[in-house]
């Protein structure tokens, strides 16, 4: 009977915590408040790295309504009430997720087509895309959007 | 009167096992609590390896209570053989396994080895041990390496995730070993490319609510220390197991 013995095992425990890796460069979104902490430092759903256009919406939506709000520990406490105050108020103004996506893309990011999102490095060369922001429609804030975000930390 | 220089002597190594022990202790902890933090990725002998928490050898023996009988601790009985690392360490601070005291050796200048790896600890958790053992203590050999490691040599600090952060530990002689560094609270963003998420035309297209969230959120540049950290999410663990022959 062979004997195994603990010097005879190799054992490999990774723990992989997304489904892609963070790539260099890749756009995310986060808190400015924690932003300068180290990554490990900061609370849940600070980060979010869409992989792509139409999931930036739903990643803010989760920082807005989750980590502003409650968990973030360097948002002040001002901004905190406001954000607690306004966020009672319900109001039927809503751009939609299209409006964020859009509004990305002037800012300079870009869907590319390996997933993730990128700053466009030289602006004047890309062909900037027309915004037609959103019709004031009577919608939550809290709409439901695509979850095929790339985690949050 | 070379009873009583012995005696004497036997009495310091007692107080600096002491010590030792003092410091063992949250060592031993802090390992015990890092359950993922095995490390087993090398084949590396387990009595060479020295992982501490790992090693029955080393459990079974209490420093001090082996001190107690120094002679008889020299013995490598095959039940009771003293771990090399542990006898190295011991060497270190003087003690002599052929049941002759030496004087302290610093600990790269033991004959036939050299410990460079240190095993890591959490910075926080390092320097509080740092701070419980005392300005007197000693360095605390865990793993060997090849000879020409230096006396200055880097950790690896193992995380729960799949990114590492490297600091630096020195044991250049006995008492001057100096814990590792505690990594960076703050980033560097100013390099960063970043944009606020927040436009003028948001306030025609945005309820406040939204629009005051925007004041408070950013896109960025992933960095090298996002990409080594990750981030939390969907978690997926893989475990193999390997059986390596000998």
């Amino acid at each position: 009977m062979p004997v195994v013995s603990p010097s005879h095992i190799i054992l490999t425990i990774y723990f992989t915590n997304r489904n892609k890796p963070v790539q260099l460069g890749q756009v995310g979104i986060r808190c400015i408040h924690c932003a300068d902490l180290h990554p490990k430092l900061r609370t849940r759903a600070a980060v979010y790295y869409p992989s792509k256009m139409g999931v930036l919406y739903q990643a803010a939506q989760n920082i807005v309504n989750l980590h502003l709000p409650e968990l973030c520990e360097s948002v002040p406490p001002p901004v905190r009430a406001n954000l607690i105050r306004l966020s009672n108020k319900r109001s039927s103004v809503g751009g939609g997720k299209n409006y964020w996506s859009d509004t990305a893309q002037i800012q300079g990011v870009w869907d590319t087509p390996d997933g993730g999102l990128r700053f466009i490095k030289d602006r004047t060369t890309t062909m900037i895309p027309t915004v037609h922001p959103q019709p004031k429609e009577a919608k939550g804030d809290n709409a439901n959007g695509d979850d095929d975000d790339n985690g949050g930390s | 009167m070379q009873q009583l220089q012995q005696m004497q002597h036997f009495q310091q190594l007692q107080l600096q096992l002491q010590q030792l022990q003092q410091y063992q202790q949250p060592m031993m902890g802090l390992m015990g609590m890092g359950g993922m933090r095995m490390n087993m990725g090398t084949n590396t002998d387990m009595n060479t390896g020295m992982n501490m928490n790992m090693n029955p050898l080393f459990q079974t023996h209490n420093p001090v209570g082996m001190m107690g009988l120094p002679f008889a601790a020299s013995t490598a009985s095959s039940q009771f053989q003293t771990p090399p690392a542990m006898m190295m360490m011991m060497a270190g601070m003087g003690v002599g396994m052929g049941g002759q005291p030496q004087p302290p050796t610093a600990f790269h200048s033991v004959p036939g080895s050299s410990f460079g790896v240190v095993n890591a600890l959490p910075a926080a958790l390092a320097s509080a041990a740092g701070a419980a053992r005392g300005t007197g203590a000693v360095g605390f050999p865990l793993r060997m390496t090849s000879p020409s490691a230096g006396p200055t040599s880097t950790t690896t600090h193992d995380t729960a995730s799949t990114s590492t952060s490297t600091v630096t530990a020195t044991a250049t002689a006995q008492g001057s070993w100096k814990p590792p560094q505690p990594p960076s609270v703050l980033v560097d963003n100013s390099s960063v490319r970043r944009v606020r998420m927040y436009m003028t035309t948001d306030d025609e297209s945005l309820s406040p609510f939204q629009c005051y969230a925007r004041q408070h959120m950013e896109l960025f540049e992933a960095q090298q220390v996002d990409v080594q950290t990750g981030a939390q999410g969907r978690y997926v663990l893989w475990c193999s197991v390997l059986h390596t022959p000998r």
